[in-house]
């Protein structure tokens, strides 16, 4: 399991205190082993940045409707519109820059995407730890939960519900959460039943810490890896399924348009040749998408131990 | 140390078999030779990882990438299977050379019946025979190995028989077709040790009968101990001594084969703290040069920083070791 | 054997009535989110309308009466195989599904089709062969097919084959040939010319999935003894593969393609829509757009007792395949 011996047989006799394996150097260079994931990573940073500083660096701001001028609609990407600067990216039906709105869908579906992430991974969190640590009915009640709702097509539960509360960011966070906890529920329930039977969890118990002190502090800290690894793998599942949601005039409303939305009102344009307004947002997508797979894939290579070699 | 009997039906020399992995090549086995005649046993000894698994898979042809056979010729009675195409491998594979593994739980298919997985390894190498004979040839090697209502057995799934008796159907399909040699690597390791003393002896037992030649892989000198007639240990893909079982028992030169022998329990020993050899088994990744056992040896100088070879230190016992030990084991 | 079969018929049974409570909680929950939402009537007569037009319309539908008398004339109807009208085609809303559901289905079995038929093969390929050119090759086109939400992968074939190119149709099921009373679009040229993309589309997340677990299987079960074991038996490589290694892959690809086929179902709803192919998720986003209630209740309860029944079937057909599965009172 260690490799900790490894490194020692062919070690000098010098070592320097910089040389010494801390953990998140070990991590940091197991990461950097596969150049497609440190890709993915830079591009996961710089998109989360342009997401981050969209009002600061988009050329205009598509929802100030005194910065959007009609007669620009439709220019093809390098085209300058009225405003005396080039469109890079052309412009939609309703004279936006379509490159102002790429990043303000893009601040959009990370938002939603990384909100009902981090709020399911709360909910999803909490709930895993409670049965494992029940156990007994509770335990197999929630678990026989969780077991339906995984196997449940996520688009049919987020049809059902958002044909109920409507559209909305909040309801399409509403949505991605009742969705998507389960997982965290039942990836957090496995790690603290493995970890609840560890010596470090009885020592513990020993000792007579509080539980809530064990809970927080020791498991969930080791329930840590395959958490993150969910957690990527989720987010990436969230902005696909809001985009889907949205494109199906389901998840987002149209003063508030993601890049799911965009690409919709792209779409009855794209038969007639005006590829720029529906593809730019597809392609802005998929790099997000690809991009938090990468790491996420290559997280989940980090921290299984059964794919080291 | 070969040659003295008949002459030999396997001849291993200079074998090499590296692992070209991301991290760097690994030699797991590097430079290794030894010869068996018919009806001999010879045990292979060593720690995990010494190369002695991948000895008998290169045997075998049964090396994965990134695993490959580099250099040094496999004579099977005469024909060099390091260079014999895969065709003629297959058709060798389980007819004339056999290999059992070690795991007795996951050596047979869960998803299909005993007496299908034993049939097959006959009708792989001979399709005139019915399916009939192939079951009534099944039945009686299940018997040879000591099972109880084999007719039974044949029908059973894995699942259904205890981990004794798979390895039994396992040793039952590696002597279907009265192969000349066996490779058993490990085959007793799992189980209890009464049920290793039975297939031991049921081993021995068929190797006599029918004067199979046998290479048996094992880290114990326990198992080995009554079982072999020549001994060859290996540590970090070499063979580091070499000779007749009594004499590496009674007189091993090498410190690794006397480590390895001290730390067998023993009734004459009784009451005494076990030995152990010092330090683990070197990184194949990373090995030093000179002597691989250097760091873990007792008698370790500067000579070892230079390569030994495998020589002969007396009269059919060769040592790859500057300081070889003279004196007989207390 | 009899003791066997008696197992599996108390397996299915439990099953059977574990689904029927399914089905009630889902109808309940499906019903009352259905019906929170906003006023049908208002979509469906003339804005001019006086209010005693209103009223008289609110009545036909039975819309004037209280959530409970509805739920419970809802189920009452249920039972008898009726889901209630739909208010805008004025047929029963059963009858609406059932005619649609030909179109999805046969969208959902191309696409399960093309999944299986090139995924798994490649799945293997890539983990017989790791480090070739062309598993790394199947491994990218797995990856990007697990990134991509299926409605971008239905606009780029539609923007490479359909426009760009033009080579085939974007949207219908073109010529249809009538069997048994149903229409099919594979029996036709024209009709499987229009079926290429839409199943195309639809399949790329499954194949991910098949090439993914193929060759994660494929990889796992080759390094076990028994794999090892079989090839020193000196059996051929066919034998090898198809024999010993693949099927002991099975049971997860087939948990799997279970669960995938009901994500297809629902799944379609995207392809449906992106190639206007006239089936069942077409017919529910258009009538939800309209508020069309019982169209949406009976989209649901199928779709969901489709997909209960998919995964019971699944569950049986791990028998055949593995002797070791017993059907106790736990699953493991």
């Amino acid at each position: 399991m260690s490799d900790g011996t490894a490194g020692a047989s062919g070690a000098g006799d010098s070592l320097r205190p910089a040389d010494v394996e801390t953990p998140l150097r070990r991590f940091v260079a197991d990461f950097a082993e596969s150049r497609l994931a440190v890709v993915g990573f830079a591009l996961l940073s710089l998109i989360v940045l342009i997401a981050f500083f969209a009002p600061l660096i988009a050329p205009q701001n598509p929802y100030d409707l005194l910065e959007v001028n009609i007669l620009d609609s439709m220019l093809p990407p390098g085209e300058t519109g009225g405003a005396g600067y080039v469109h890079l990216l052309g412009t939609d039906d309703q004279g936006r820059d379509m490159l102002s709105a790429i990043f303000y869908g893009m601040r959009l579906s990370l938002t939603v995407g990384v909100t009902s992430a981090l709020l399911s991974m709360a909910v999803g969190t909490t709930i895993g730890l409670v049965a494992a640590f029940a156990g007994g009915r509770v335990d197999s009640f929630v678990m026989r939960v969780v077991d339906i709702q995984i196997s449940f097509p996520t688009i049919l539960i987020a049809l059902i519900l958002l044909v109920a509360l409507g559209r909305g960011v909040d309801r399409t966070i509403l949505a991605l959460v009742v969705i998507q906890w389960a997982y965290y529920a039942r990836t957090v329930r496995g790690a603290a039943i493995v970890e609840r039977g560890k010596e470090y969890m009885e020592a513990g118990l020993c000792l007579a810490l509080p539980r809530y002190r064990l809970l927080f502090n020791h498991l969930l800290i080791n329930c840590m890896p395959p958490l993150l690894v969910v957690f990527t793998v989720l987010i990436a599942q969230a902005v696909a399924l809001e985009a889907t949601l949205s494109f199906l005039g389901l998840g987002l409303p149209i003063t508030q348009p993601s890049l799911g939305l965009l690409i919709a009102n792209g779409y009855d344009y794209l038969l007639g040749g005006r590829y720029w307004i529906s593809v730019f947002p597809g392609v802005a997508l998929l790099l997000t998408l690809v991009s938090v797979n990468l790491v996420g894939d290559q997280l989940r290579d980090v921290f299984n131990p059964r794919l080291r070699r | 140390m070969a040659g003295r009997q008949s002459s030999p039906i396997l001849e291993v020399e200079r074998l090499r078999t590296h692992f070209m992995t991301r991290a760097g090549i690994v030699k797991a086995v590097d430079d290794v030779s030894f010869a068996i005649s018919a009806g001999e046993i010879m045990g292979l000894v060593g720690e995990s990882g010494s190369g002695k698994s991948i000895t008998g898979l290169s045997i075998m042809r049964l090396i994965d990438v990134p695993g490959r056979i580099v250099g040094g010729r496999i004579r099977f009675r005469g024909e060099d299977l390091a260079a014999a195409p895969e065709q003629r491998m297959r058709a060798l594979r389980g007819s004339r050379i056999a290999m059992v593994f070690q795991d007795p739980l996951m050596t047979l298919n869960p998803l299909l019946r005993v007496g299908t997985q034993m049939a097959e390894a006959i009708t792989a190498h001979n399709r005139e025979v019915s399916r009939t004979e192939a079951r009534a040839r099944s039945r009686d090697a299940l018997g040879r190995v000591g099972i109880p209502a084999p007719e039974e057995r044949l029908d059973a799934f894995p699942h259904q028989l205890s981990g004794g008796m798979r390895q039994r159907v396992a040793i039952a399909t590696a002597i279907l077709n009265e192969p000349d040699l066996i490779i058993a690597d490990e085959p007793t390791t799992a189980l209890d040790v009464t049920i290793q003393a039975q297939i031991l002896h049921e081993i021995r037992k068929l190797c006599r009968q029918t004067s199979t030649a046998m290479i048996w892989i094992t880290h114990d000198f326990a198992v080995i101990a009554g079982l072999a007639g020549s001994i060859s240990v290996m540590y970090a893909g070499r063979i580091v001594e070499q000779g007749h079982l009594d004499d590496i028992l009674d007189r091993p030169l090498h410190p690794y084969t006397r480590g390895l022998i001290r730390s067998v329990p023993s009734r004459n020993r009784r009451g005494r703290p076990l030995h152990q050899i010092q330090g683990s088994p070197p990184n194949l990744l990373a090995l030093p040069g000179g002597c691989a056992f250097r760091d873990r040896c007792p008698h370790t100088d500067d000579v070892c920083n230079a390569e030994p070879d495998l020589e002969l230190v007396r009269a059919e016992q060769a040592a790859r070791c500057f300081h070889p030990q003279l004196e007989a084991l207390a | 054997m009899p003791k066997g079969v008696t197992k599996i018929t108390a397996f299915i049974i439990r099953r059977l009535l574990q689904t029927v409570v399914v089905l009630i909680v889902m109808a309940f929950g499906v019903f009352v989110s259905v019906y929170a939402i906003g006023d049908p009537v208002d979509m469906l007569i003339d804005p001019a309308a006086t209010e005693a037009q209103r009223l008289e319309a609110m009545r036909n539908l039975g819309l004037d009466r209280p959530l409970w008398e509805q739920f419970a004339r809802f189920i009452a109807g249920a039972a008898q195989g009726d889901l209630g009208q739909s208010f805008v085609y004025k047929i029963p809303a059963i009858e609406l599904i059932l005619l649609r559901l030909p179109a999805t289905i046969e969208l959902t079995v191309a696409a399960l089709i093309l999944a299986v038929g090139i995924g798994i093969p490649a799945g293997i390929l890539a983990g017989l062969y790791p480090s070739a050119w062309f598993s790394r090759t199947i491994m990218s086109v797995s990856i990007l097919g697990f990134s991509l939400p299926s409605f971008w992968i239905a606009l780029m074939l539609i923007m490479i084959f359909a426009v760009a190119l033009g080579w085939l149709p974007s949207t219908g099921r073109g010529d249809v040939v009538t069997v048994f009373g149903v229409d099919w679009s594979f029996l036709t040229i024209d009709g499987l010319r229009h079926l290429v993309l839409p199943a195309l589309s639809l399949s790329l997340i499954p194949m991910a999935l098949m090439i993914r677990m193929a060759r994660a299987g494929m990889r796992e079960v080759w390094l076990t003894e028994y794999v090892k074991f079989a090839r020193a038996k000196g059996l051929s490589p066919i034998r090898v593969i198809g024999l010993h290694a693949f099927p002991n892959t099975l049971i997860p690809i087939i948990t799997v393609l279970g669960l995938e086929l009901g994500s297809l179902l629902a799944g379609s709803i995207v392809t449906e829509v992106v190639f206007a192919w006239p089936g069942i998720g077409r017919l529910v986003i258009q009538s939800i757009g309209v508020l069309d209630r019982p169209v949406i209740v009976a989209y649901m309860l199928i779709t969901v007792s489709l997909f209960i029944l998919i995964n019971l079937v699944v569950d049986l057909l791990y028998a055949v395949i593995d002797p070791r599965v017993g059907y106790g009172d736990a699953r493991k």
